[in-house]
């Protein structure tokens, strides 16, 4: 239910000073990597550049590797996604629609992990790849996400608590077995939550960065993430060039986000309220 | 109990459930459960990770402790950072409440607020970067404009923890849904009620709002410490620890020594420490959660 | 290898080594930068043979076992100690033994820009030759706008572990084992940084200042556009002044000494490249063949001329073709002639020297805005490092 605290005027107001505030640091973004590098610093700041030089964002695709970091950002995304898919369905279903002793400790035992901090894990982890030799490929981004993760798992049980009883109860009074109830019934049903956490998992493995930091070390495999970060390295002085170079990596999120929307911001806000 | 004791010791239902949450599981004790007593080994090894691991007791433990220069100062770096929660929550809860009303184009002003925190994190540290440069940026420019003194920001060491955060409450949009979320749950039925009783704005804000979405804030504060606790990337890409270590954060510094200085085994004891003050700290807000959450009907 | 310039450049040489020795081929794997190298390491995968651009870790992989000692194959070889710079050496030696194979080294100088001098009314044509010049040097460059912020400053910020190197303070104690961070002669020099950074209006104002221009890389850098009078800096940037600035003014000097330490003239601050090839490579023949190739004079030649660094065989210094032709090699080739001086100084190998050195300039920064005085701060590193080094026992 909407609850009026201001009036409509000063609200407006309030809002449309924030969103410039908030709005700022992106056009500050785009503004420079339309910029020619002499005009990059400037004592006043100049918000329209003149002339716009459009071709810096193919000048900054070219001077590093970006096709070969977006494929194997989306490799990695692609295997991460359906990893977390496979992995988080059936766990989720197992603690939401099953009845078993021992469930509410399992499952309060998952929601502690989620506290965990990744430092903890991350060492042995790494020893452990390391001594399977996966070091130096994607596999150690990958494949841990078909073991379950347990936010997803999380907002996939919340889901499928919301699916009424009567379902299940009908399809096994008629013989059907539980992994047909799950496969026919409940994940049809799913599909927003599914999307959901396909979204989430998509946003967590194209933004990692300390994941790649320590699994790869061969240019010709690194990522989006890390690519951009070495960029400042390499072209110390082309801010020009990093801001386009920046734009181009955060689109294709807002443009997720975009189509999305709904979605996403239900999904945060379901976490968040059952937490 | 058994609930068959001719058949084996699991009962059907329960094998079935394990069946189903095999794959989180099997991850758990590979990738959970085995990593943590690793850890807990290896802190009390010298481990150089080019040699194997030699047992050297409380040596890494007694040498964190001792460490003036780079442990503490971690630690109390993170623990500054501490500051950002309120900071996030009110701002946080503000624009929620602000964009709570029947407004003309509230989609729009939410996907706004909302859009500086699906910013990828490193593109989003090369753009404060560059806004918070001491002579050329846009926060300084504009300070500047207003007469107002502009700080070195990540080149001075009292201000570059300021920095980061302000950097990191633009991304506050990611709690706002979550609170606006919250609020559109709060039932109509509460508000009415303290309208016949006289309530004025304030008065419904702090005697029914709030409490009724404290579930909710005491959630993100969890997740709020959790994560300020592994504050990595902005850092590594933008500051290295400096200036002065002023932004040496915990995080960091355990990188440091595991991949830069070969001390394996005292970034695992690092590691550790971090587990239980992370625990320490979550079982902290989980038994003040009681003085001032408020569930509704919980099971 | 520094960026992506320079390594399509160590393709070539690497092209030319694989044309001229048939039935063996090298491939650059691409590494970025010494961390890259050392994860790699850490996870298990390592190259053949590999680079490293930052000699401090050359110590910890050699107490570590992760490098082949390389005497043996050195003795057999035709190559003698004395065709090499001795820096360039020295840089490798760990305990005794040689674990890489230097390839090209870096010079740290003084470049001072002629035009700011004449500014500031000073005589383009004199470096300052002692520290104490230099102090008073920065006072007159450094100059304040209108509202107290700085336009200019006389030294760009150089890193604390150079200026240490200047009073010959030395670091490590190798007949006691001894971290010596904070001998009397380092503290003298990390009270002489503050003096210096202070006479230019405090080192955050100034770190504040150089943080508005670019990294070394790149036509803003503050001292190529003239709004710093001088810096510490190196060889390659003769290079990329001609390339990006070509206007600069500017000349060549040894680092200033300090004056109550005349013995110190001459000081030169060295990094440099190496070669090293791990333990488990499995090719060591011929990495090793690769490496002695990568001594012969036309070998340097190519490195030199295309990453910009100073040759470390003795020979290779005379070759004309990189000292005349185009102008700003007539400022390289000072560099090369300082490279060999007897007061070129680098950091002394030893397990340690990564942390060694980040927190040696952790201290001289704690000194720079300072939060702590030079004896307490050096001292504190001394313990520190002291600590750590006890481990390697």
């Amino acid at each position: 239910m909407k609850h009026k605290t201001l009036s409509g005027i000063a609200g407006h107001i309030a809002l449309i000073a924030l969103s410039l505030l908030f709005l700022a640091p992106f056009a500050f973004m785009v503004s420079t990597s339309l910029k020619d590098e002499k005009q990059v610093f400037t004592e006043t700041i100049q918000w329209i550049p003149s002339p716009i030089h459009w071709e810096n964002y193919p000048a900054a695709l070219l001077s590093f590797p970006f096709w070969t970091y977006l494929k194997n950002t989306l490799m990695i995304c692609v295997g991460t996604v359906n990893g977390t898919l496979v992995s988080a369905a059936l766990p989720a279903y197992g603690f939401a629609r099953l009845r078993w002793r021992g469930r509410d400790a399992m499952f309060y035992l998952m929601i502690a992990t989620i506290m965990l901090p990744a430092q903890v894990t991350q060492l042995p982890i790494f020893l452990i790849f390391r001594s399977l030799g996966w070091t130096g490929t994607f596999l150690p981004l990958i494949v841990p996400s078909f073991f379950g993760n347990a936010f997803s798992i999380f907002l996939l049980r919340q889901f499928f608590l919301t699916i009424p009883e009567e379902l299940s109860d009908a399809a096994r009074m008629d013989g059907c077995s539980e992994w047909g109830i799950f496969w026919r019934i409940l994940l049809p049903l799913s599909k927003p939550a599914l999307a959901t956490v396909a979204l989430f998992a998509f946003m967590g493995a194209w933004t990692d960065f300390q994941g790649p930091l320590i699994y790869v070390h061969d240019e010709a495999q690194y990522t989006l993430a890390i690519g951009l970060s070495s960029f400042l390295g390499r072209h110390g002085g082309q801010w020009n060039l990093l801001m386009a170079a920046a734009t181009v990596v955060t689109i294709p999120l807002i443009v997720a986000f975009f189509f999305a929307q709904r979605t996403f911001i239900q999904g945060i806000a379901v976490t968040g309220m059952k937490g | 109990m058994r609930t068959n004791s001719r058949k084996t010791f699991l009962s059907r239902e329960q094998r079935l459930g394990l069946w189903f949450i095999s794959p989180w599981l099997i991850g758990f004790v590979l990738l959970t459960l085995y990593p943590i007593l690793a850890t807990l080994y290896l802190s009390f090894t010298d481990y150089r990770v080019l040699s194997p691991p030699r047992w050297v007791g409380w040596a890494n433990y007694r040498e964190l402790l001792l460490d003036t220069e780079n442990f503490w100062p971690s630690l109390g770096n993170t623990v500054f950072f501490f500051l950002e929660l309120p900071l996030a929550l009110i701002l946080g809860l503000a624009l929620a409440l602000l964009l709570n009303q029947k407004l003309r184009g509230m989609t729009i002003y939410r996907t706004l607020f909302y859009l500086p925190s699906i910013v990828p994190v490193v593109a989003n540290a090369m753009l404060w970067l560059w806004l918070l440069n001491p002579e050329h940026g846009l926060v300084n420019t504009g300070l500047r404009a207003v007469y107002i003194p502009a700080p070195a920001w990540l080149a001075s060491p009292l201000w570059a923890k300021p920095a980061l955060i302000v950097m990191d409450l633009w991304a506050v949009g990611g709690s706002m849904v979550i609170y606006l979320a919250a609020l559109q749950g709060v039932p109509t039925s509460l508000y009415e009620a303290a309208d016949l009783d006289g309530a004025n704005a304030f008065q419904k804000l702090v005697s029914v709002t709030l409490p009724a979405i404290s579930p909710v804030i005491f959630f993100n504060l969890i997740m709020g410490v959790i994560g300020t606790f592994q504050y990595f990337t902005q850092t590594f890409v933008m500051t290295k620890g400096g200036p002065d270590k002023a932004t040496l954060f915990y995080a960091l510094y355990l990188y440091q020594n595991a991949f830069q200085y070969f001390r394996m085994g005292a970034a695992c004891a690092m590691a550790w420490l971090l587990f239980l003050v992370t625990l320490a700290a979550t079982f902290l807000v989980f038994k003040t959660s009681a003085g001032w959450v408020y569930y509704e009907g919980e099971r | 290898m520094w960026s992506g310039g320079e390594e399509k450049a160590f393709q070539a040489v690497l092209d030319r080594y694989n044309e001229t020795h048939p039935g063996v081929r090298f491939e650059n794997l691409g590494s970025v930068n010494d961390e890259k190298t050392v994860r790699a390491l850490v996870a298990g995968a390592p190259p053949d043979v590999f680079t490293v651009s930052d000699p401090s870790y050359l110590g910890a992989l050699a107490a570590n076992d992760a490098i082949l000692p390389l005497d043996d194959l050195f003795g057999k070889s035709h190559l003698k100690t004395d065709d090499f710079t001795r820096a360039s050496l020295s840089q490798a030696r760990y305990n005794g033994k040689l674990y890489a194979m230097p390839y090209l080294v870096d010079c740290i100088g003084l470049l001072w820009n002629k035009k700011v001098f004449r500014e500031a009314g000073l005589d383009p044509e004199r470096p300052p030759q002692t520290i104490e010049e230099l102090e008073e040097f920065c006072r007159k460059i450094t100059r304040h706008g209108s509202d107290g912020r700085l336009t200019r400053i006389g030294l760009r910020p150089p890193d604390g572990v150079n200026l240490l190197a200047l009073y010959g303070g030395g670091f490590f104690e190798p007949a006691t084992g001894r971290m010596t961070a904070n001998n009397p002669r380092n503290i003298e020099a990390a009270t002489a940084f503050k003096a210096l950074m202070d006479a230019q209006g405090g080192y955050e104002a100034v770190q504040g200042f150089a943080a508005g221009f670019a990294n070394e890389q790149g036509g803003y850098n503050s001292f190529y556009v003239g709004q710093a009078g001088m810096a510490f800096t190196g060889q390659w940037n003769t290079y990329w002044i001609a390339k990006y600035k070509p206007d600069t003014e500017y000349g060549v000097a040894p680092l200033p000494y300090p004056a109550a330490h005349p013995e110190r003239k001459g000081t030169l601050w060295l990094g440099g490249n190496f070669f090293c090839i791990p333990k488990e490579s499995r090719h060591p023949k011929e990495a090793w063949d690769f490496l002695v190739w990568t001594q012969s004079l036309e070998a340097q030649r190519l490195l030199a001329d295309s990453l910009h660094g100073v040759p470390n065989i003795r020979a290779a210094l005379k070759l004309r073709s990189l000292r005349e032709g185009e102008p700003w090699r007539v400022s390289f080739g000072k560099f090369m002639d300082l490279s060999d001086s007897s007061n070129a100084t680098h950091f002394p190998p030893m397990p340690v020297a990564a942390l060694y050195l980040s927190e040696i300039n952790s201290a001289i920064e704690a000194v720079g805005y300072g939060r702590k005085t030079p004896e307490k701060s050096l001292s504190d590193t001394q313990e520190r490092v002291q600590r750590e080094m006890d481990r390697y026992r």
